[in-house]
């Protein structure tokens, strides 16, 4: 049984690679189920009407985007379904990188830059600039991310404040909190959006007090966005090893606190032996 | 340049992994890039901020306002000199600090203490929300340590067994997260570079 506590932890790495690299190799196509939250996040957007505005931060970098961005894409995805203007903007130096990718795929797909979507680049200032953004957003923002200048883009026509927005969608590795207090406090308009699952469960209180409209928990949030959407993209196809790799850390789970359990009372019983023969 | 960049992608993927073996020279070497193009970035995006927000404005469209921040960012560097100009950074972190708190706390107040608050203004009508009123309350009596009171001490513990379950649910969206990052390594390895995916 001490083995079962004392494993190498490079056998738990290599199970772990495996366990993640077959599902990969060969998907099995699991099912999974929907959240609440992911369900709340996706009606926010589908409530949306043609020509409606929304603000979408892609506050993440290339540490974290492989848990974040596939949401950052299902997001776009739904916007641009339905006809809404997307203003990105990013509270990372990276992330208005990671949104070219996006942009360049609905560019192809006849979507007009400057008219359905607009890259503002990177926001140095952090709450300071969310809140000066709030008050007066073409003053705020007078050059786009890559250097023109944004009076007379169509997609700004009819907004000048927070006010004027429909919806805020906050994708962040560091936290979607300024964007409840700097949008959603203030000014009383919708705020979704999606983490990394390090910070996801001190959202669930903001979203049962009704100042998030749901949010997308990590890779997995990511998969059910595209389920709903009924676009399988790159987080559904992450779902098999997902759910293999979390099978096999149950399991290894189980067997540690099994082997611990029948150490400490082994452990017991012979100390006790000794101090009866003492 | 593609392929070459998907070469360099993934042996420093493999020479951070490889720590999880035994300390080695190729993880030291990956280690020490990653934190001088981290420092090289960082002086980069902090030149093309102040550029971008100050010395464009004040240079080419003739904004005198600009010069504001500029002046207050060098005040900060006079920490570095010894004597009677010392004392000078403390006008700019002062203004720092007093901005930023003053928007924090108003945002703050107003977002997580009232809109907490009300939050948890729940009608015991529906199970879950006396989950959440009970749990609530439960979860601040553990932080009540004025005085000792046989029903808040029971509180307390039930406070405490529900913040033990806050936390393992915490655990457990941790260990997806990272989960995910893992995942998401392996399909660039697997898919981008040995295209077997």
């Amino acid at each position: 049984m001490e083995k079962l506590i004392n494993i190498d932890r490079r056998i738990i790495y290599i199970l772990l690679t495996i366990s993640v690299a077959l599902p990969l190799l060969k998907p099995m196509g699991l099912p999974f189920g929907l959240s609440k939250e992911t369900q709340r996040a996706f009606d926010a957007v589908e409530a949306l009407k043609p020509g409606d505005a929304v603000v979408i931060d892609f506050g993440y970098n290339a540490g974290g985007a492989a848990e974040v961005h596939p949401m950052a894409a299902a997001f776009v995805a739904h916007c641009m379904i339905k006809d809404v203007r997307v203003i990105g903007f990013s509270l990372d130096p990276q992330g208005s990188r990671f949104a070219d990718l996006i942009w360049q795929q609905w560019a192809e797909q006849g979507k007009t830059y400057g008219e359905d979507f607009v890259s503002l680049g990177y926001f140095a200032g952090g709450e300071a600039a969310l809140a000066s953004f709030a008050k007066d957003i073409p003053g705020f923002v007078s050059t786009d991310y890559y250097g023109n200048s944004t009076s007379g883009m169509p997609i700004f026509q009819g907004i000048k404040t927070a006010d004027d927005i429909d919806l805020f969608i906050s994708i962040s590795t560091s936290s979607i909190l300024p964007f409840i207090q700097y949008f959603h406090g203030p000014y009383g308009k919708p705020v979704t959006g999606g983490a990394i699952g390090t910070q996801i469960s001190r959202y669930q209180s903001y979203a049962d007090a009704g100042q998030l409209q749901g949010y997308l928990a990590s890779l997995r949030g990511a998969a059910e966005y595209e389920k709903l959407l009924e676009m399988p993209g790159e987080a559904t196809s992450a779902m098999d090893a997902q759910s293999a790799a979390h099978i096999l850390l149950a399991v290894l789970i189980v067997l540690g606190n099994i082997g611990e359990y029948v150490v400490r009372k082994t452990q017991q019983a012979s100390s006790e032996e000794s101090e009866r023969r003492a | 340049m593609g392929n070459l960049g998907i070469w360099i992608g993934a042996f420093l993927t493999l020479a951070f992994w490889s720590i999880l073996f035994k300390e080695n020279p190729v993880f030291s070497f990956a280690e020490h890039l990653y934190v001088g193009l981290a420092a090289g970035q960082a002086i980069a995006m902090g030149w093309s901020n102040i550029n971008s927000l100050a010395v464009k404005p004040l240079t080419q469209e003739g904004k005198i306002s600009a010069l504001i921040p500029l002046v207050l960012g060098l005040l900060l560097y006079t920490r570095f000199f010894s004597g009677e100009i010392k004392w000078l950074r403390r006008i700019p972190t002062a203004l720092m600090v007093g901005v930023g708190s003053g928007l924090a706390f108003t945002r703050f107040a107003q977002s997580d203490l009232v809109g907490q608050i009300r939050g948890t203004m729940l009608p015991l009508n529906d199970i879950n929300n006396i989950i959440i009123v009970l749990g609530a309350l439960c979860t601040i009596a553990y932080f009540f340590f004025t005085s000792e009171n046989k029903a808040v001490v029971g509180m307390s513990r039930v406070g405490r067994l529900l913040m033990m379950i806050a936390f393992g649910s915490a655990f457990g969206n941790t260990l997806m997260g990272r989960l995910s990052l893992f995942i998401g390594r392996l399909k660039y390895l697997l898919g981008d570079w040995l295209g077997i995916l």
